[in-house]
């Protein structure tokens, strides 16, 4: 048998051997890397479909061309990131929300990437829409609202001013046409009141300039926080003006609720007495939520504390976030002291905020001066976006191998997909550069130039390295040229 | 890969290691272009073999394509050697990676296999053999296309080279020092394979070159002869002012003398020179002079080995010539 023969059989030999190594591995690769993902798996019974973009032509058909590149899962492994875009879906249409770090859990082999020290998540939204919203603001309107700061200001006139920045109006009403509507309510003891005396939904920027400049005002009483929320977030809705505004302009309530301190309903009330009535309230809200007919219309609620937190290391119990135990709420310190004239002047109660607003699929946040309450009010009615890119860094050690990737909704609605990613064991693409921005930028297919050309450049230059020191010692030596004759030097 | 191009110096042998080195480099830029353009066509399974088999068939057949080159010899069978040589690396590195891959994670304890069966792990502990066989595939591919001409040295090249490529890779790539690049790594891969193999295997032979000498000085300076016969037996080439039947005539102004000098070359190729003259006659090296004067007392004339660049002064003072001796290609014959 020739040799030519024998390699071709040794040829077929190894394919028929490598195709008995081979799993069936139904595996998806991603254009312009190394990396091969698998089909990504939605939870099923879940509230709306969490999509992770793995095919050029899935994202073709949901992203801008240009964005193409970014939607593509991708894998960097020097710099420890990864990269996926996923996009929310409710019966196969995708369904815009606001989305940060703080509503996605980035789970990565197991592990909580938020969690861990040293690993981060990044969400980035794309290609935002304007949505019709209903912005339901619950001001805290109890008589300490009207205790003056340093600028000589009420706190409720920093709500005020905070609430009339041109950034604030614009965010509640955003200038591309989209309808929204704000229902201005004020809160001391009982249900909330309609600043301005009828419950209307303003649809414009001057006739809400025009209530809260000169209609929300301090009134008297104690501070029925929860039972704000629960009313904005559930008899409200159902009453005739803002029920019209929501169904016609299928809009979604969004509740931004304010205090500058806790859940009082009696001059007793200790921090704990709040613990059961929180519980309630959160219970109310889900149900709220739950039962909405459509998600469209399912009640948003985000929370604003003004005022110092007097937990500000607080972290929702992890585990128990369907039950309120006392020691959660107040910790071991606060449990037993009196709100009224004592916990009040401390600071505000973040806690409750937290659990409100995580119940609520909002976010809570806590400011002091005006400038941080207009950030506040705007991040609330912040836009929805149509996709998102989630980049979380890991130490690269946990990119070494194949590996699973769980994305799941915290708030606002149910939502849980996962991903099996499987990185090349032999080789990579380019890594990625910083941007201005910090963040990693893939590099081009094209940067294998950069390392391939110059290296070629110095393998040939150092294959003249021979020749060239031959011919260079020769003319030093003075080999290369005639020297006088002898005749001529005589 | 052109013998007019590569000087007999010692830099010479590193000219094989610089193409075979393009080559490994040239290889993985192909597996990686294949597998970024539209993403890995084949399993995870079948990296391996891909990168590993382009390297080893591109440096097997740079190997002896480089030869070839340099032999000049006709393009068909240039090119029908390279394709054997690459045919049979790529087939040997399929073969045995399967084996080895198959086999590994039934020898390996319980604990390991499952690390062992993961196409996707970074690893050199469950690579080496891969590493190791294909390495092996090269060699064989080398010699057998050789005629098993120093076959042990092509195994064992082929091996150390991949080895060492493997060492490269991890280096790079495994996380040493907080340092994570399987890009560069895998473009270590194919460059320190290629450069090692073309370094340790098949350095440029002697054979290539043949020895001339030339005249330096200003009468009759460039002209030339070549040493060897045509058909390679041990020749001596005579250098005097007789004026026939020398093979190189200098004048007798210049202090030569009827027949002044001679260098040979035996049948290994080994270049000498005689001093067959009472009058001085000196080989002339860097930090070297040796005096070939013809001595009556001795039965035979005094020689010293030539090596590329020497010189042959003959007379002195005023009345000199000198000769140089070069290895040059053997296809100016």
């Amino acid at each position: 048998m020739s040799r030519a023969r024998r390699a071709a059989l040794a040829l077929l030999l190894a394919g028929g051997l490598g195709l008995v190594g081979c799993k069936e591995s139904g595996l998806i690769a991603v254009p312009g890397t190394t990396t091969r993902v698998a089909r990504p798996v939605s939870e099923k019974n879940t509230e709306l479909e969490l999509k992770i973009f793995t095919t050029a032509d899935e994202c073709a058909g949901s992203v801008k061309p240009d964005d193409v590149d970014l939607c593509l899962p991708h894998v960097d492994r020097r710099a420890g990131q990864v990269r996926l875009a996923i996009q929310f879906r409710l019966d196969s249409d995708p369904f815009p929300i606001p989305l940060t770090e703080e509503n996605l859990r980035v789970v990565h082999k197991g592990r909580t990437v938020q969690d861990a020290p040293g690993m981060s998540v990044e969400i980035i939204p794309h290609d935002p829409v304007d949505s019709p919203q209903l912005y339901i603001l619950v001001i805290d309107g109890s008589s300490s609202m009207s205790e003056t700061g340093a600028r000589g200001l009420s706190r409720m006139d920093r709500v005020k001013e905070a609430l009339l920045t041109p950034g604030v109006k614009e965010a509640f009403f955003p200038s591309g046409g989209v309808r929204t509507g704000v229902v201005v309510l004020s809160f001391t003891s009982g249900e909330p009141e309609p600043v301005g005396g009828d419950l209307t939904v303003l649809t414009d920027a001057r006739s809400y300039t025009k209530v809260v400049r000169d209609e929300l005002r301090v009134q008297s009483g104690f501070t029925h926080l929860y039972e704000a929320v629960r009313y904005a977030s559930g008899p409200l809705l159902q009453a005739p003006a803002v029920r019209d505004f929501i169904d016609v302009q299928q809009a979604s309530p969004v509740i931004i609720a304010l205090t500058d301190g806790f859940n009082n309903m009696a001059s007793s009330d200790t921090c704990s007495t709040n613990a059961e009535r929180l519980g309630r309230l959160l219970e109310s809200l889900s149900t709220a939520r739950r039962e909405a007919e459509d998600i469209r219309k399912r009640p948003t609620v985000f929370t604003v504390g003004l005022g110092r937190p007097i937990r500000p290391l607080f972290e929702l119990p992890k585990g128990r976030e369907n039950t309120v135990q006392a020691t959660d709420l107040c910790g071991r310190k606060h449990l037993d002291r009196r709100i009224d004239g004592d916990l009040e002047r401390e600071g505000i109660d973040n806690a409750s905020l937290t659990f409100i607003a995580n119940r609520g699929g909002g976010f809570d946040f806590v400011k002091t001066d005006r400038d941080g309450l207009a950030d506040a009010f705007r991040a609330a009615a912040s836009q929805r976006y149509t996709w998102f890119e989630v980049r979380y860094q890991v130490d690269p050690h946990y990119l070494r191998r194949s590996f699973e990737t769980r994305l799941r909704l915290t708030s606002f609605a149910e939502s849980e997909s996962s991903l099996r990613i499987h990185p090349s064991a032999w080789l990579d693409g380019p890594p990625g550069l910083r941007d201005a921005d910090n963040r990693i930028v893939a590099q081009s297919y094209r940067h294998t130039a950069t390392v391939l050309m110059p290296i070629l450049g110095l393998l040939v230059a150092l294959g003249f390295v021979g020749a060239v020191g031959f011919n260079t010692s020769r003319i030093v030596f003075g080999r290369s040229r005639r020297g006088s004759s002898p005749g001529k030097r005589g | 890969m052109n013998i007019f191009l590569v000087p007999y110096t010692r830099w010479r042998h590193l000219l094989m290691a610089l193409w075979c080195g393009g080559a490994g480099l040239l290889a993985w830029f192909f597996v990686l272009s294949l597998s970024i353009i539209g993403g890995p066509k084949w399993p995870p399974e079948w990296d391996g073999p891909m990168l590993l088999g382009a390297i080893a068939a591109a440096v097997a057949g740079a190997s002896i394509l480089g030869e070839d080159n340099l032999y000049r010899r006709p393009l068909l069978k240039r090119l029908g050697r390279t394709a054997l040589a690459m045919g049979i690396a790529l087939g040997n590195t399929l073969l045995w990676y399967w084996v080895w891959t198959l086999l590994v994670p039934v020898l390996m304890p319980g604990e390991w296999q499952d690390d062992a069966g993961d196409a996707s792990l970074v690893s050199l502990r469950y690579r080496l053999g891969a590493l190791f066989m294909a390495g092996m595939s090269t060699g064989i591919a080398g010699a057998v296309v050789r005629k098993m001409n120093h076959a042990v040295s092509h195994v064992a090249g082929g091996v150390t080279s991949a080895l060492a490529a493997g060492a490269a890779w991890h280096i790079l790539g495994a996380n040493f020092q907080g340092l994570t690049d399987l890009y560069l790594a895998s473009a270590s891969l194919g460059l320190v394979w290629g450069l090692l193999y073309g370094f340790i295997t098949w350095p440029i032979p002697d054979d290539l070159y043949a020895g001339w000498i030339r005249v330096l000085s200003p009468t009759r300076y460039g002209r030339r002869i070549p040493i060897p016969a045509t058909d390679a037996s041990p020749k001596e080439r005579f250098v005097g002012h007789f004026p026939r039947g020398l093979d190189l005539f200098l004048p007798v102004e210049d202090g030569v003398m009827e027949m002044h000098v001679s260098v040979a070359v035996d049948s290994k190729g080994r270049y000498s020179a005689r001093g067959l003259s009472l009058q001085p006659t000196l080989v002339r090296r860097f930090l070297e002079r040796i005096d070939l004067r013809y001595d009556a007392r001795r039965p035979a004339p005094l020689e010293t080995e030539l090596n590329s660049g020497d010189r042959i002064v003959m007379g002195q003072g005023e009345h000199k010539a000198e000769l140089e001796f070069l290895m040059l290609p053997r296809e100016e014959l």
